[in-house]
């Protein structure tokens, strides 16, 4: 399986398999991947009981950790770090208990890139067109990564000489480390969804570009027969995809939610506590703020990624219609017809759990309700003055 | 298998209706039901149910209004908010009970017909040699009776005995208390199975075709092994994949031209395995022999098979068509049991949004040491909250999940069913494909409380976005309140978390919420 894999998305997978949160072998031998994955999940495990006892560590000596002298700032501190363990220890849960998921999630991937021979001689030509492939996960994962640990440095060296910030961020930092690495999987596996999409529409389009030509020039002996072929043949491709998404939902939609949630309430969280320092303290520092801004990018970047991809298969319905057949053939439209059923029941709706698809619309509801409940806030912000 | 006897459902509810008809809530007739397994409208059972029903009424009438006396200066201590929320609580649960067993009432003839369409459902499933294993709907059922009375008993005696004075004899009346919930909970596990057996039999109608796909595929997968050369052309999925790169665009019109030939005998190849695998799909037990006498034999051969096929695709077409129209007849049956329960569901959800609601608020007030109706006193203890919400929220969010499922499962099918287009790769097939994708695609069952929302996590994710929400301002206004009583009385601050504020800070709005000042001092009313 190693040899059809383009070596962007086994870098990648190497990466999640070393935080821990891809439990998945590339082994084709039984026992060594047998052997294999119950190492990938021994680690998890691992990972997980270092987490439990950071979490652990914290609530034993809050005053070391949290902020203490308010009782609001507590709770708020608290919540941040409950909701951050929860859902850490929801995400290794899931890669653990369905990574099976996520190893027919490959498997359907290898039988949509056969390994073939006519690579060896384009290796060099190949590297640049798998970094064009899959730039947009690229520019995602290393630009939100590159301007976070920017951040981390300028706070690291205009903090206020305190130290108490410094270890709860110490402490907060690998949680926040891990979810963000766990969105940039989800991204990741979308991307490739995304990228057999497109290929797919493409090869759509070349067909539908053929019939065109055929009909303005000459048509020849075979070739509707040809294209029949090839439009069950895309059939069945569009099926491998719809299960890769399937799976990808299987082995991946709790997390997705988790982590929306828990980024969306660290936003909520951390927007208000900005709001209320300010308006309680005289002179509030503004630099650790500075944070926050890279888990502003989360949400749209997932968001995005996934509507651009569901996107993707309105393009194919559209390339689809376009393939031109002669009045007296009838089973070229046969052909079309039913592949554009197909499209209609095996719908790529990428939803967490079936709450809400991911896209646009959850992104104006989410940035609509943060609104809100700032509003809420602030309207009562003076009375929070004494608690 | 064609001689065993489908098992009508009912069977496996026999512990239930048993309790249900102890407890007054079902009007059918017990000895039908017990002779053989149906659902009869009985007179008797008729007057029972009403007597039940009016009993209970009284009873938790007398309940509320005995309680109610050590609420009079509720309404004084507190805002008015509490007290109408507390009053239009108290009496939703006692309107769901008696939704419960009117529609109950409503629905006596209807039900019997709904299992029976579901006993012919499965018969035909089985003359298309599809069982439906109905076992462990008698386990499930007792499962969910001991959940919900195990749960209904810790709720009720731990309230009873740490939070109800046990000296007053008219105490005893607080067992009515947990009557409404018993009775809708009871209704509502009925509601469930029947859901979650109209949600096996789709399962099974989606695993008879994914069963075909698979047999189809295992034969594919051997004529490559075994078969002649054209295997070759199986495994290398396509040449199209190969010229994704846009430089490769005329290489791949050349490969056109020349494909025109190499397709033709493609399609040659295509068609052959097809011919085994529609023999395997009436008889499951195919030997591979059979068909590999014909796959050695030349590729000049298609007017032999033309028979064969047309012979196949008729029994294919003929086992499609009748698992799309079993499918079309449970989602009718499906469609069925939405109406008969809509208005249950209904109140039952308002319920669970109100009750959650108002259960985290009242929480909320006692740990802040204020007043809360009496007939929420379970509030009063974190513990008990949680149980109760929890058993609660189980019962709201397992039936959402389910009705989510059962109608995921109905359009799964239409999914299977391309899926054995796809795999088999026959314009006839093709033809019969899209007329049933068709069909499926007009019949598909979405669960909803009487129109007002369909039963899926998206309005779970709302609501419990709303209970979020409602909570917020609740308790914000609660604040605001108190606060306000807190500025009237600025002499005395006893209050550690809560300090005064400036009297400017109080707005109207909150003023017209605080309907009157006093001391706070009521840790101890009860």
């Amino acid at each position: 399986m190693h040899k059809q894999v383009p070596f962007v998305v086994r870098f990648h997978t190497r990466l999640f398999q070393i935080i821990g949160c891809c439990d998945v072998s590339w082994q084709t031998q039984p026992r060594e991947k047998r052997l294999a994955e119950q190492r990938l999940v021994a680690w998890t495990v691992l990972v997980l009981l270092i987490y439990s006892f950071v979490f652990i560590n914290t609530f034993v000596h809050p005053s070391a950790f949290l902020f203490t002298s308010e009782s609001f700032g507590y709770f708020v501190d608290a919540l941040k770090v409950c909701i951050a363990y929860v859902t850490v220890a929801i995400i290794y849960a899931e890669t653990v208990l369905r990574r099976h998921a996520l190893q027919h999630f490959w498997q359907r991937y290898a039988l949509l890139n056969p390994a073939s021979n006519q690579q060896v001689e384009s290796t060099k030509i190949d590297w640049r067109s798998q970094l064009r492939a899959y730039h947009r996960f690229l520019y995602v994962f290393y630009g939100i990564t590159v301007f976070d640990l920017i951040l981390e440095i300028i706070y690291y060296v205009m903090r206020a000489k305190d130290d108490h910030m410094l270890q709860f961020l110490l402490m907060f930092t690998p949680y926040t480390y891990m979810i963000h690495l766990r969105n940039m999987q989800i991204i990741f596996h979308i991307v490739i969804i995304n990228h057999e999409l497109v290929k797919l529409r493409h090869d759509i389009g070349l067909l539908a570009e053929y019939t065109r030509f055929t009909r303005s020039t000459m048509p020849f002996v075979g070739f509707e027969d040809f294209v029949r072929q090839k439009l069950a043949e895309k059939q069945l491709i569009y099926q491998h995809i719809y299960e890769m998404c399937d799976y990808f939902q299987q082995a991946l939609g709790i997390s997705t939610i988790a982590v929306l949630l828990m980024t969306y309430v660290r936003l909520v969280v951390d927007a208000y506590f900005t709001l209320y320092s300010f308006h309680t303290k005289t002179h509030p520092e503004y630099i650790e703020n500075l944070l926050l801004l890279p888990a502003y990018l989360e949400i749209p970047a997932l968001l995005l990624t996934s509507q651009k991809c569901m996107n993707e298969v309105k393009f194919i319905a559209f390339e689809l219609h376009n393939i031109r057949s002669s009045v007296d053939n009838s089973l070229i439209s046969i052909q079309i017809q039913n592949f554009s059923l197909q499209i209609l029941h095996q719908k790529i709706r990428i939803d967490g759990l079936g709450i809400s698809a991911l896209d646009g619309k959850m992104l104006v509801s989410i940035v609509g309700s943060i609104t809100t409940y700032m509003v809420f806030f602030i309207q009562f912000m003076p009375k929070f003055k004494n608690l | 298998m064609a001689h065993q006897t489908v098992q009508p459902i009912l069977v496996h509810f026999g512990t239930l209706f048993t309790f249900c008809k102890l407890l007054g809530l079902y009007p059918h007739d017990l000895q039908a039901f017990r002779g053989i397994h149906t659902l009869q409208s009985s007179k008797i059972g008729t007057a029972i149910v009403v007597v039940t029903m009016l009993a209970v009424v009284v009873l938790y009438n007398l309940l509320i209004y005995f309680f109610s006396s050590e609420d009079h200066d509720l309404k004084a201590s507190q805002s008015t908010l509490t007290f109408v929320i507390g009053i239009f609580l108290t009496y939703i649960g006692l309107g769901m009970m008696i939704t419960d067993q009117l529609s109950a009432l409503r629905n006596q003839s209807k039900t019997g017909e709904l299992y029976e369409r579901i006993r012919a459902v499965d018969e035909q499933l089985l003359k298309e040699n599809v069982y439906v294993d109905i076992s462990k709907t008698a386990k499930n059922i007792l499962l969910m009776i001991v959940l919900t009375v195990v749960s209904e008993l810790i709720i009720l005696i731990s309230t009873y005995i740490t939070l109800v004075d046990l000296t007053d004899w008219k105490s005893i009346l607080w067992l009515f208390s947990c009557f409404p919930t018993l009775y809708n909970s009871l209704d509502k596990i009925w509601f469930a199975n029947t859901l979650s057996a109209l949600k096996q039999r789709f399962f099974v109608i989606n695993t008879a075709l994914e069963d075909m796909v698979e047999s189809h595929e295992r034969l594919k997968r051997w004529t490559e092994n075994g078969g002649d050369g054209g295997g070759q052309i199986f495994r290398r999925p396509s040449i199209a994949n190969v010229s994704i790169d846009p430089s490769l665009e005329y290489l791949y019109k050349e490969l056109t031209h020349m494909e025109a030939v190499k397709a033709y005998n493609m399609a040659r190849n295509k068609i052959s395995p097809i011919a085994h695998s529609l023999n395997s799909f009436g008889d499951a037990l195919e030997t591979p022999k059979k068909p590999y006498k014909y796959t050695s034999q030349p590729p000049t051969f298609n007017m032999v098979y033309e028979s064969e096929l047309n012979k196949d695709i008729e029994k294919v077409e003929e086992k499609l068509n009748n698992l799309c129209q079993l499918h079309d007849e449970i989602c009718e049956i499906g469609k069925l049991v939405n109406e008969l329960w809509s208005y249950p569901i209904l109140v039952l959800m308002a319920y669970g949004f109100l009750i959650f609601t108002a259960q985290l608020y009242f929480l909320y007030c006692a740990t802040q040491g204020q007043a809360i109706p009496s007939l929420f006193r379970s509030a009063k203890s974190a513990t008990i909250t949680t149980i109760f919400l929890s058993y609660t929220a189980g019962k709201c969010i397992y039936l959402i999940y389910l009705s989510w499922k059962t109608s995921l499962e109905s359009k799964r099918t239409g999914i299977c069913l391309h899926k054995c287009g796809v795999v088999a790769d026959n314009n006839l097939l093709y033809e019969i494909v899209n007329h049933l994708s068709l069909k499926l695609l007009n019949h598909s069952v979405d669960f909803s409380a009487c129109g007002f929302f369909t039963l899926d996590m998206e309005t779970l994710y709302g609501v419990s976005g709303g209970i979020t929400s409602y909570l917020i301002i609740l308790i914000q206004f609660n604040l605001a309140a108190q606060q306000a009583k807190d500025a009237s009385n600025a002499a005395e601050t006893n209050y550690n978390t809560m300090l005064t504020t400036e009297a400017g800070n109080t707005t109207a709005l909150m003023d017209y919420f605080t309907t009157t000042f006093m001391p706070y001092a009521q840790t101890d009313l009860y």
